[in-house]
C-alpha cells in the first residue's frame, strides 16, 4: 500500500496468514514477511497451546492478570524512489488471561465494563502502578504527559463486526521524548476470562535532517493509517456459546 | 529525484582537481562486479582497500546484501543524480550515494578509455539508522509492558545488556532475551541501549575522531559502572556493545571485583578487552555459558577474528574460568580453533593483485590495452567470503 510522502509499505494481501485457536475464539491476522528473519510467532504446532513451553513464558501484570507474547514481528516501511527504510513496524501481540477474582471487574465480552476497567488501567498507566495517587495531580499529570486518554469517552473504538476493539494510545513520559509520536495498543475480547492487545509502535528511521522523513504533522496520520491497515486485515472468529454471551452482556 | 548537498568527501576519492585521474589512482581500483566492466554503461570500479569493511556491511548471500550490490551496479547507468544520491557543494563530480546501513562515495572521471567516464567508489561508512530511542539505560515497566529510561544507581544484582547494532529499543530488548535466554519482564534485566548513529562512530567503523554525542553515551556508562562499582552486576555486552563497554572501561579506576562479564560476537579489539577487564578484576560469568562466544550469526565478529585468531585465543586461554563455566569455556576455545578461515584475507590479496594489473607500463603514446574482462572483480571476491 501507498502512503503519503512517497512511503510504500508492504502488499498485505500477500503476506503470511497466521493463525491462534482459543477454543471458543480465533484470530487471524497478515504479517508481512521479512526476508532473511527468523519466525516471529510461536510454531504453528503450538498456535492452540499456549503453555509455558511455547515461545515466551507466562508473566504476571502487577494488577493480577497474566501475559503472554505471542507474536514480535517487525517490517519495514520504505521510499517509494531510494527504496531506503523512511519507518519500522514494530507489531506485538500478547494473550492476557484473567484469573477468576478479577474477572468481573474486566468483563472483556461487555463493552461498558471493559472500557471502564480501560479506563481504570489507563489511569493506574499514569501514575505507574502507584495506586495511593489515583485521583491527585500527580495522576492528571502522568495522563497529559504519557498522552493518554482522559476520559472514558476518548478511548476510540475500531469496529470489527461482532465487537468493537478499544484502542489506547500511549506516548513515553520522559520530557525527553516529548516530541514523540504515541505508540498504540489495541485490545480485542476473546472470551470472558481472555483478551489480546496489539502493541503497535512505529519507529521513525531517518535523522531529522533526513529529505526522507515525513514532517511532523503526517506522522500521527500515518501510524494511524498503518495501524488501520492492519486491523482491517484481523479476524476474530467466535463460537456461537461467545456470540450468545456477547448478546447478553450488551 | 533527491539531490541533496554535502560539503565534505573524504579525500582519498580520486582528485576531482582534474576529470583525467593522474596514473596511480588506477592502481588502488577493481571493477565492482562482472556487470560493470563496460558492457553495458560506464564502468565502475572499487578501491580494494574497502573490501573487509564492505565485506563486514554486505553479506552477498542475503537479500539486503543483494540488492545493495545491484545499487551500486546501477551507477553504471548513473547520471549523476539518481535516487539517494547526494552531491559535494564543491565539486562538480564526487557523489555519495545512500544504501540500506551505509553511505557510498564515488566520482565521475575520466577513464581509460578515451571520451568515457568512469566511475569510482573510493570510499564506504556504515551508515545505521539512529532510530526514534536515545542511549542510555533501560528497564521494563511492569504496568505498561514497555522499557523506560531507569536509575542508573540501582543495579545490584542486575544484568546490564549493552546492544550491537539494533533497529530501536525493541529490537536490543529482542537480542538481549534471546541472548539471555530470559523472558522480557524478568525484573533484573537492563539495557544500556546504544543507537546506530552513535555506533556508527566507532572505531570498528569509523576512522574519524568521535563526534561529541559519542563521547557522551561513553561518558554516561562509565558513570554508570563507578556508580555501582560495589554491587554485583553482570555485563553482558553483544557485537559494538564490546566496544562501547571497552571504552567506558578507560578511565575507570579501582577494582571492580565485584561485576562479572560476557562477551556474545565482540566486535572491538577483543584481546584488548580482556586485557582491560582482567586488569580491573572484573571476572568471567559463572553462568554455564562461555564468558566469550562467537555464534557465527554477526559477520562483523565473524570476520574480524581472521585478522587476530591466535592472540585471540590466547587471551581466551589465560581466562581464570571456574565452576560449571570452564567446560563451555573449553568448548568455546576448541571451537574458535577448530573454525575454518573465512578467506577474507586471501581474497582482499587477491584483489589487490588483480588491481595491481592495472599499472601502465607502457609510455602513453602507444594505444592503451582494453579493459580486462576476465579480471576478479570485486563481488567475485566479496561472494567467496
Amino acid at each position: 500500500m501507498k502512503f503519503s510522502n512517497n512511503i510504500v509499505g508492504p502488499e498485505f494481501n500477500r503476506a503470511d496468514l497466521v493463525c491462534f485457536d482459543f477454543g471458543n475464539a480465533e484470530i487471524s491476522l497478515r504479517l508481512p514477511p521479512q526476508p532473511g528473519s527468523a519466525p516471529s510467532y510461536i510454531a504453528k504446532s503450538d498456535q492452540t497451546d499456549f503453555n509455558d513451553k511455547s515461545g515466551r513464558p507466562w508473566a504476571t501484570h502487577p494488577l493480577g492478570f497474566r501475559i503472554k507474547q505471542l507474536i514480535f514481528h517487525s517490517w519495514d516501511y520504505c521510499d517509494e524512489t531510494s527504496e531506503n527504510t523512511v519507518a519500522k513496524e514494530n507489531l506485538m501481540l500478547y494473550l492476557v488471561d484473567i484469573p477468576e477474582d478479577i474477572k468481573p471487574e474486566i468483563s472483556p465480552l461487555c463493552k461498558q465494563k471493559f472500557n471502564e476497567w480501560l479506563f481504570y488501567f489507563v489511569r493506574f498507566i499514569a501514575v505507574n502502578g502507584e495506586t495511593s495517587l489515583l485521583g491527585s495531580e500527580e495522576e492528571q499529570r502522568g495522563i497529559k504527559a504519557a498522552k493518554l486518554p482522559r476520559s472514558r469517552e476518548e478511548i476510540q473504538q475500531y469496529s470489527a463486526g461482532t465487537m468493537e476493539w478499544p484502542i489506547i494510545t500511549l506516548g513515553d513520559s520522559d520530557e525527553s521524548y516529548a516530541d514523540l509520536e504515541p505508540d498504540h495498543f489495541i485490545y480485542i475480547p476473546i472470551s470472558s476470562s481472555s483478551f489480546l492487545y496489539i502493541d503497535h509502535t512505529l519507529s521513525i528511521m531517518c535523522s531529522e535532517d533526513s529529505p526522507l522523513r515525513p514532517p511532523k504533522r503526517d506522522i500521527m496520520p500515518l501510524k494511524r493509517e498503518i495501524l488501520k491497515e492492519i486491523l482491517d486485515h484481523i479476524r476474530v472468529t467466535y463460537s456461537s456459546e461467545i456470540e450468545e454471551l456477547i448478546a447478553a452482556s450488551n | 529525484m533527491n539531490v541533496n548537498w554535502i560539503t565534505k568527501i573524504p579525500s582519498y576519492i580520486p582528485s576531482a582537481a582534474r576529470t583525467h585521474s593522474p596514473i596511480q589512482d588506477y592502481n588502488d581500483y577493481v571493477y565492482f562486479s562482472d556487470n560493470t566492466k563496460g558492457h553495458s554503461g560506464k564502468v565502475v570500479k572499487i578501491k580494494v582497500g574497502l573490501f573487509s569493511r564492505f565485506a563486514a556491511l554486505v553479506n552477498p548471500h542475503t537479500c539486503d546484501g543483494q540488492t545493495i550490490i545491484r545499487q551500486l551496479e546501477a551507477l553504471r547507468a548513473s547520471n549523476c543524480a539518481g535516487p539517494g544520491v547526494h552531491t559535494d557543494t564543491q565539486s562538480a563530480f564526487r557523489y555519495m550515494l545512500k544504501v540500506k546501513n551505509m553511505q557510498v562515495f564515488y566520482a565521475i572521471l575520466d577513464g581509460k578509455d578515451k571520451g568515457k567516464k568512469e566511475i569510482f567508489i573510493g570510499d564506504i561508512k556504515a551508515d545505521f539508522a539512529a532510530g526514534p530511542n536515545k542511549a542510555g539505560l533501560y528497564a521494563l515497566n511492569t504496568v505498561t509492558n514497555k522499557m523506560v529510561p531507569n536509575a542508573a544507581a540501582e543495579l545490584d544484582q542486575k544484568i546490564v545488556y549493552l546492544n550491537g547494532q539494533c533497529d530501536n529499543m525493541l529490537d536490543a530488548v529482542e537480542k538481549a532475551t534471546t541472548a539471555l535466554e530470559i523472558p522480557v519482564a524478568d525484573t533484573n534485566l537492563r539495557v544500556f541501549y546504544t543507537p546506530g548513529n552513535i555506533i556508527n562512530n566507532l572505531g570498528v567503523w569509523s576512522s574519524t575522531t568521535q563526534s561529541q554525542e559519542t563521547k557522551d553515551v561513553i561518558t554516561q556508562l562509565r558513570n554508570i559502572i563507578n556508580l555501582n562499582n560495589k554491587k554485583r552486576v553482570l555485563w553482558v555486552a553483544e557485537g559494538e556493545g564490546a566496544d562501547i563497554f571497552s571504552k567506558a572501561l578507560d578511565s575507570v579506576t579501582g577494582s571492580l571485583a565485584t561485576y562479572r562479564f560476557r562477551l556474545i560476537d565482540p566486535v572491538t579489539n577483543t584481546p584488548a578487552l580482556l586485557q582491560k577487564l582482567q586488569t580491573k578484576e572484573i571476572k568471567p560469568t559463572t553462568s554455564e555459558v562461555a564468558p566469550v562466544q562467537y555464534t557465527g550469526k554477526n559477520r562483523t565478529a565473524t570476520l574480524s577474528i581472521e585478522a587476530c585468531k591466535q592472540v585471540l585465543i590466547d587471551s581466551m586461554k589465560q581466562l581464570k574460568v571456574t565452576g560449571y563455566t570452564v567446560d563451555v569455556h573449553q568448548e568455546a576455545i576448541a571451537s574458535l580453533e577448530a573454525s575454518g578461515n573465512t578467506h577474507l584475507g586471501s581474497n582482499a590479496r587477491q584483489l589487490q593483485d588483480t588491481a595491481a594489473l592495472n599499472k601502465r607500463l607502457i609510455p602513453p603514446s602507444v594505444a592503451q590495452p582494453k579493459h580486462n574482462m576476465a579480471a576478479l572483480s570485486f563481488v567475485q571476491a566479496l561472494r567467496r567470503v
